[in-house]
């Protein structure tokens, strides 16, 4: 299974390296901004991906309209600070199957990632 | 509005810095510690700031203070091993810490709705920049790895 790790931090993508990899993920690709992950979509369509909301260049609702919109149904976990209500809806309508707000434990990371596949099967 | 808001984000902030240090460094983090308002020369000129600008229905600038010793354990915990202040991964880790912690706070100010901008982080170099206002919330805290601070400047 390939993941896509989309988050402008690199520490961030490097935690989630180190979770993904025991739960099954043999290729893991990493993006910096929502422009990145088209990019990387586009070389080979991911399993799954975990998604950052701010980022520079191209954030991660503007990624999500843009991905959905290519018709990809990929399951896709946000996973952000962002914890307004507002927020979760928005992200929800743009097309997010599911959402883990900053911080985290490495179990609830790994127990969202589980449901968010769970979601899409 | 901004007064009212402040004193929302100033109780908020103890509880995301706890919560974020424990969960992702597991460190038990609380306030108190020596990095006290205002900082002494010695701890001025060494101390690592990340910095996120609060936009919308309230302005300000929030930046998380760490002497240099206690922004090398903290980083460390972050990512699992050590790590030199000059690699670009160390200012990774502290924008990425500065982020959570304030962007977690933000989100739990009821009624306002604001934005975060990405954060900045900046190696204060010697001699220390003079400085030329004090800040409108200051928050002490001490953990494991050390003490360090956060501060809150409203928009002028």
């Amino acid at each position: 299974m390939k993941a896509l790790i989309v988050d402008d931090s690199k520490t961030i993508r490097t935690i989630m390296q180190r979770s993904l990899g025991p739960l099954g993920f043999d290729t893991i690709v990493e993006a910096e901004d929502g422009q990145q992950a088209l990019d990387r979509a586009g070389e080979g369509l991911p399993d799954f991906i975990t998604l950052d909301w701010n980022m520079p260049v191209m954030n991660g609702i503007e990624f999500l309209k843009a991905y959905r919109a290519q018709g990809h149904k990929t399951p896709i976990l946000m996973v952000t600070t962002e914890a307004e209500k507002s927020r979760v809806v928005e992200a929800i309508k743009a097309g997010v199957t599911h959402y883990l707000i900053k911080p985290f434990t490495p179990d609830q990371l790994k127990e969202r990632v589980s449901e968010t596949l769970q979601r899409a099967a | 509005m901004n007064q009212s808001a402040l004193t929302q984000l100033a109780e908020k902030l103890e509880q995301s810095a706890t919560e974020v240090c424990g969960m992702m460094l597991g460190e038990a983090v609380a306030a108190g510690g020596h990095c006290r308002w205002p900082l002494d020369q010695d701890q001025a000129a060494d101390v690592v700031r990340g910095t996120i600008s609060i936009a919308g229905d309230f302005e300000a600038e929030a930046t998380i203070h760490l002497p240099q010793v206690t922004a090398v354990n903290l980083v460390a915990a972050f990512l699992g091993g050590p790590v030199e202040a000059d690699d670009a991964a160390f200012d990774d880790a502290v924008g990425e810490l500065a982020n959570m912690v304030i962007g977690s706070a933000k989100s739990r100010l009821e009624g306002l709705a604001c934005s975060i901008s990405c954060p900045r982080v900046v190696h204060q170099q010697m001699p220390a920049a003079p400085i030329t206002r004090d800040p409108d919330f200051w928050l002490p805290l001490s953990g494991p790895s050390g003490d360090f601070a956060i501060e809150v400047q409203l928009a002028a």
